[in-house]
């Protein structure tokens, strides 16, 4: 069985720092890597919502929104009730896994377009609607009875680094259109692979550094992260599959179903939620839930949808 | 608390052995998920069982008077 080569960058970069091998991976370099694949995933979907825009976008749209506001619905009361999690690490674990990984979509993304599969290119557009709600949920969830109500910062909340690249990249790519964006996609869609292969090296070594952080949470998060993208990403098959998207369409949207938030999340709710212990989340979406769909959840996907597809053609 | 954790990893590591298998025989490959599945049970019952195994080795510690009882007796004789 042939590996896809940018998720061995993610083994080799998880493997060689567990034997403790030293990979130097500049910030700057992880930071100018994150800005190039948002981009490029923006822009992509913007030339495509230029030619394919219409009415059907909105019902479907308001679909995606309800995905993230059903998830933290989901993950709040497991940790509640089995994990017997406080409140607010409950809330800010659940808004972590109602939100999406742009690097795991970018992943998807890529094993779609090396196997020829065809998908609903405006997806992107789906990532940003998918990265706001259930952080706002979240933080509703942690001060609703007002013990810690804190404001909820909508400028840290919306603005963040992934919205504000992901929706730049959207608008240029929509203004400019197939033939304005010509010049610049030549660049972004040849060196995409490349650059998914570095973010993935580089996450394939954070992740391996959390590993200890692993250990000492236990069962419990271990099962709950590879219990909750699962859930999610039933939940997001079906309602693609509700919603008439293609084959890679379905996988796309499993697969944010199945992923949580690594970036955009721990940002919004440390402010927001001063008093949650963010390494709880952060370790579950970085160590576990991020290579359990990159190195098995994605291809499952995809299958999945393929084999649905094949079933009611 | 802890047992509840244990309870719902075993839960989930069942059902992800359980998807997986279905998954294989349906053709998709999901022996990587079933083995998941065993992993998290694994995981669960390593977790369960090992606090229960120290708790009875320390048992006879805790224990002094049954421990030496046989010999608090021979003397008094």
């Amino acid at each position: 069985m042939a590996i896809d080569i940018v998720v061995a960058f993610f083994l080799f970069g998880m493997a060689a720092t567990l034997i403790g091998g030293r990979i130097d991976f500049p910030r700057g370099l992880y930071q100018g890597l994150t800005l190039f694949l948002l981009l490029a995933i923006g822009l992509k979907g913007g030339v495509a919502l230029s030619e394919h825009a219409s009415a059907t976008l909105i019902p479907q749209a308001l679909v995606v929104l309800l995905l993230g506001l059903i998830l933290p619905f989901i993950a709040y009361p497991i940790l509640r009730k089995f994990g017997q999690w406080d409140r607010t690490d409950a809330a800010a674990t659940a808004a972590h896994y109602g939100s999406v990984s742009v690097g795991t979509f970018a992943v998807a993304v890529a094993l779609l377009e090396s196997r020829g599969i065809a998908y609903e290119a405006y997806f992107p557009l789906f990532v940003v609607l998918l990265e706001v709600p259930a952080i706002a949920l979240g933080i509703y969830l942690a001060t609703r009875r007002g013990a810690e109500a804190s404001a909820l910062n909508w400028r840290t909340l919306l603005l963040n680094q992934g919205c504000v690249l992901l929706l730049g990249g959207l608008l240029i790519g929509w203004l400019a259109g197939v033939e304005g964006s010509a010049k610049v996609m030549a660049m972004f869609s040849t060196a995409f692979h490349g650059a998914l292969a570095l973010f993935l090296l580089y996450m394939g070594c954070q992740a391996a550094r959390y590993f200890p952080e692993v250990v000492r949470n236990g069962a419990f998060l271990t099962s709950f992260a590879i219990v909750m993208p699962l859930i999610g990403a039933v939940i997001g098959g079906l309602l693609a599959v509700g919603m008439d998207f293609s084959t890679g369409g379905v996988a796309l949207l499993a697969t944010l179903g199945a992923s949580a938030s690594y970036i955009a999340a721990p940002a919004a709710l440390g402010v927001a939620l001063p008093k949650a212990n963010l390494s709880l989340p952060l370790t579950a979406s970085l160590a576990i839930t991020f290579p359990f769909n990159v190195l098995i959840g994605i291809p499952i996907y995809l299958s999945l949808a393929t084999y649905i597809h094949t079933l009611f053609a | 608390m802890q047992k509840q954790q244990r309870m719902f990893g075993l839960f989930c590591g069942a059902t992800v052995l359980g998807l997986g298998t279905a998954l294989a025989s349906a053709g998709i490959t999901g022996w990587a998920l079933a083995a998941v599945g065993v992993g998290l049970c694994l995981l669960n019952l390593a977790d369960l069982i090992v606090p229960l195994v120290k708790r009875a080795r320390a048992l006879p510690a805790r224990l002094p008077n049954l421990s030496s009882a046989p010999a608090t007796s021979e003397g008094a004789r």
